[in-house]
């Protein structure tokens, strides 16, 4: 039974890819409510994007392998369904942008998604301009896609899936070609999607902009979820995060060596810029 | 003097003005990010410096040539560009052939083999000599990547981007090597938007905005939020100083702690600032 | 930009016509050109072709190297026909002096008719396509094609195939850059290839690789969902379509006429005198 109140529930899933000796997905079991911002961290290798592929059904309709175990997303179960019926819910934004673009032209690629789900053409139109807006891709529209910078082409593949309008938006590692502004853009456009009840699973890298924006955070490690809780939870995990190969918020990174010299004994720092600043000043310091 | 551009003006087909007016002199053995938006001229001005690009107006100086008169080939024994994809720079079957690649013309074998030791062993890429370098992963690219450069022994290295699209590992990696050189007394120009990367190695940082140098100091000159003159910088630039910063910045002016030093941008600064305040009591 | 594509974009009359028209036409000069066997007209078809591309795109006509090639091929078919062809009988003398191959008897002058108009038909129908092409954009031909009947899953195999030059060709830029910086020499063609024939299987297998991904992601975002998709661009025929199309019919029910009442109007039957060569039977 897909339970019908969770959007996303993964129930013991295991996945090896064809031809693989080792699974690299280990008995995840995952449920995400709607409208929740989930971020997942983790050394390269975990298996990030072989969760974010399943969530979409990339994982195991074109990357095949073995898979056990279920995957529901908004109610259907993906072993059942084909990737584009699950598009119509789910856009996934692939961590190398250039394998995403196929358009002629930036706009062409923005409007290809929702034109593919059959959304009316002024709809479309409305959409297209807006996600540009948000995605400050104006004035390129005639362009071809492959002409653009590595952070346009970025911002580019985010726009396409965003004119999507899906339920569940999974972004796998969408920042790396960003400059600080732009990570922040796209950062504050998905905290804007959140408030819309829009479902988030982001992998990244960047903790102290997930720490200050993500409800959750999921550490993943060789296939297995280590750690999954509220950011200050996780991020307490002194031992277990730095075991993992991933590192904190730079302000809970303060914590970690105050405690290394047993200064700092508390299990759920601050994590966020703010609590950091309230609990220095309580002290007196 | 290393490196020194001279009114410095790039502009690119179609009258796209990168570089406006850029004049910076950087010395021997100097440790320098560049940081300021996309488009904003860095990696336009640091491919002046091997001579990939060429002056529109002014001059360009390494190690006192105009690199108007000089070419690629040439800079490049000077200066090792590593490029921020390193899939563009490695096409050689071992990593050993590729570190090889480009001494086999320049240096006897009794050279190119002591060349090659000392190189990997400041690497520690002695277990992966023999893999083909397509089938590592990114970080591991990276390294190759510069370790390649690094054996054509150039004076300066400018690295684009090196730990963009890390994971933790793979940046500590990458840190460790472009330390290493650093300390054999390279000079060292990153490009970067990790100012965490550079509030804990540069020493000294130069902000672009526009195709303009509009900041040239050092990172706790350029991350001190309480001067207002830096607030500007990085309001024009539109870069955020690492989280660390902008703590002690809320911590002053914000929670009212006002006796909190203004200089502190790293993690370990700021525990060693908590820790003497603690030893000399409330 | 967009001198990576063969499109030029412009405002000529030939920009606005619909592919569709243009598609027609040069289907119907072509034929005309080989209905008959005739210098003339295929050389007034070529010229008109020729005059069309250089009044509606600016194309340097000189330089382009589309034309070259052509060129070429106009050369090769003409020397080739002319010593090779076994229709030749008359040699060709020019101030009493034989033109001879090693080989080969020498050359004759039906020969040289002959391979002129089989060089004038491809340079017309060369021109042709490049007038087409130059004054379409890919996405509107596509369209078109898909229009008169072409499946939507070619449509989409030929705009992927169109930016795989261009993007293939950035890389190989980049590439030659980095290698540069490595201190290769890379100055003429020859360099280029040389440098790039160790990159160019990665290179290959990476562009096939990105297809592969390229046709995942496109499923990814709904493509092949089970929903009719929205037609975004309208292309319509409009009068001067219509027109245009009038006259090209006329001209082939004219030519097909001429055709079926007076042959090819083939010419050589045995040239003795230039004026026999080129003149009109009529």
């Amino acid at each position: 039974m897909i339970p019908l109140n969770k959007i996303i529930s993964i129930e013991d899933l295991w996945f090896r890819y064809s031809g693989a000796k080792d699974w690299a997905l280990k008995g995840i079991n995952l449920t995400i409510g709607q409208g929740e911002f989930v971020a997942i961290i983790g050394p390269n290798g975990a298996g990030k994007t072989t969760l974010c592929l399943s969530l979409n059904g990339i994982v195991p309709y074109f990357l095949t392998g073995e898979l056990k175990g279920k995957i529901g997303i908004c109610g259907m179960d993906t072993s059942k369904c084909t990737v584009p019926q699950i598009a119509q819910k789910v856009g996934l934004v692939f961590s190398d942008p250039e394998s995403q673009l196929s358009q002629l032209t930036v706009e062409e690629e923005v409007m290809f998604g929702p034109a593919n789900l059959g959304v009316p053409k002024e709809e479309i139109f409305k959409r297209a301009k807006e996600v540009m807006e948000t995605m400050k891709l104006n004035g390129l529209e005639k362009r071809p896609p492959h002409t653009l910078s590595g952070g346009q082409k970025q911002r580019l593949a985010i726009a396409s899936v965003l004119a999507m309008k899906p339920l569940v938006l999974v972004l796998d590692e969408p920042t790396t070609q960003l400059d600080p502004v732009g990570t922040l853009e796209v950062f504050q456009a998905i905290k804007d999607l959140k408030e819309q009840g829009i479902t988030i699973v982001m992998v990244e890298h960047k903790m102290d902009l997930l720490a200050e924006s993500a409800d959750r955070i999921i550490l993943l490690d060789d296939g297995e979820i280590i750690l999954d809780g509220a950011p200050s939870e996780v991020f307490g995990n002194f031992d277990i995060i730095v075991s993992h190969g991933v590192w904190f918020p730079e302000v809970t990174e303060i914590f970690y060596i105050l405690k290394q010299r047993g200064l700092y004994n508390g299990i759920n720092p601050p994590v966020r810029l703010h609590d950091a600043c309230l609990e220095f000043a309580k002290n007196g310091w | 003097m290393m490196i020194e551009t001279r009114n410095l003006y790039h502009v690119y087909p179609g009258n796209v003005q990168a570089l406006e007016d850029v004049s910076i002199k950087i010395d021997e053995g100097e440790f320098t990010a560049i940081v300021g938006q996309n488009g904003s001229g860095k990696t336009t001005l640091a491919l002046h410096l091997n001579g990939l690009l060429k002056p529109t107006k002014g001059d360009v100086f390494v190690k006192g040539k105009n690199t108007r008169n000089s070419d690629v080939e040439e800079l490049s024994k000077i200066v090792g560009y590593v490029y921020q994809n390193p899939n563009h720079q490695l096409f050689n079957l071992t990593v050993k052939q590729e570190l090889a690649f480009g001494l086999k013309r320049l240096l006897s074998k009794e050279e190119t083999e002591k060349r090659l030791k000392e190189t990997v062993e400041l690497f520690s890429i002695q277990d992966i000599l023999d893999v083909n370098p397509f089938s590592l992963s990114l970080p591991v690219k990276k390294i190759i990547a510069m370790a390649a450069i690094h054996v054509m022994r150039p004076e300066i290295f400018v690295l684009d981007e090196p730990t963009t699209g890390q994971d933790f590992v793979g940046m500590k990696l990458i840190e460790k090597a472009i330390l290493n050189v650093s300390r054999e007394g390279k000079t060292i120009i990153v490009i970067t938007h990790d100012m965490g990367f550079v509030a804990r190695h540069a020493k000294r940082v130069i902000v672009m905005a526009e195709g303009r140098v509009i900041g040239d100091d050092e990172p706790k000159k350029i991350f001190d939020l309480s001067n207002n003159g830096a607030k500007r910088v990085l309001q024009e630039a539109r870069i955020s100083p690492p989280h660390v910063s902008l703590l002690s910045y809320a911590l002053r002016f914000d929670c009212n702690v006002q006796r909190f030093p203004t200089d502190v941008i790293t993690p370990t600064q700021f525990a060693d600032v908590v820790c003497t305040h603690k030893l000399r009591g409330p | 930009m967009s001198s990576e594509l063969l499109y030029k974009p412009g405002n000529s009359w030939l920009h606005s016509l619909d592919p569709r028209t243009k598609i027609i036409y040069v289907v119907t000069s072509t034929t005309i050109a080989f209905l008959f066997f005739n210098v003339i007209i295929a050389l007034l078809i070529c010229l008109v072709n020729f005059a069309l591309v250089a009044w509606s795109t600016g194309i340097n006509v000189v330089k382009n190297p589309i034309i070259k090639l052509l060129a070429v091929i106009m050369i090769l078919n003409v020397v080739i026909h002319g010593f090779a062809n076994p229709a030749g009988k008359t040699s060709v003398t020019i101030f009493g002096y034989l033109l001879t191959l090693p080989f080969f008897e020498s050359m004759k002058w039906e020969g040289m008719y002959f391979g002129m108009v089989f060089g004038l038909r491809v340079l017309g129908l060369g021109y042709g396509a490049l007038l087409l092409v130059s004054t379409t954009h890919p996405r509107d031909l596509i369209n078109s094609l898909k229009k008169i009947g072409l499946p939507l899953k070619y449509g989409l195999m030929l705009t992927l195939s169109i930016q795989l030059i261009p993007q293939m060709s950035e890389e190989a830029k980049m590439i030659l850059n980095a290698q540069r910086a490595r201190g290769v020499r890379i100055k003429s063609n020859i360099d280029k290839f040389k440098a790039l024939l160790p990159v160019l299987v990665p290179l290959t297998i990476g562009s096939l690789e990105r297809m592969n991904t390229i046709a995942m992601s496109i499923s990814a975002r709904g493509y092949g969902a089970p929903i009719k998709p929205t037609e975004l661009k309208e292309i319509k025929m409009r009068i001067k379509d219509y027109l245009v199309i009038f006259i090209i019919t006329i001209s082939l029910v004219v030519a097909i006429y001429i055709r079926l009442t007076r042959g090819d109007l083939n010419v050589i039957e045995n040239a003795n005198s230039f004026i026999n060569l080129f003149s009109l039977p009529l």
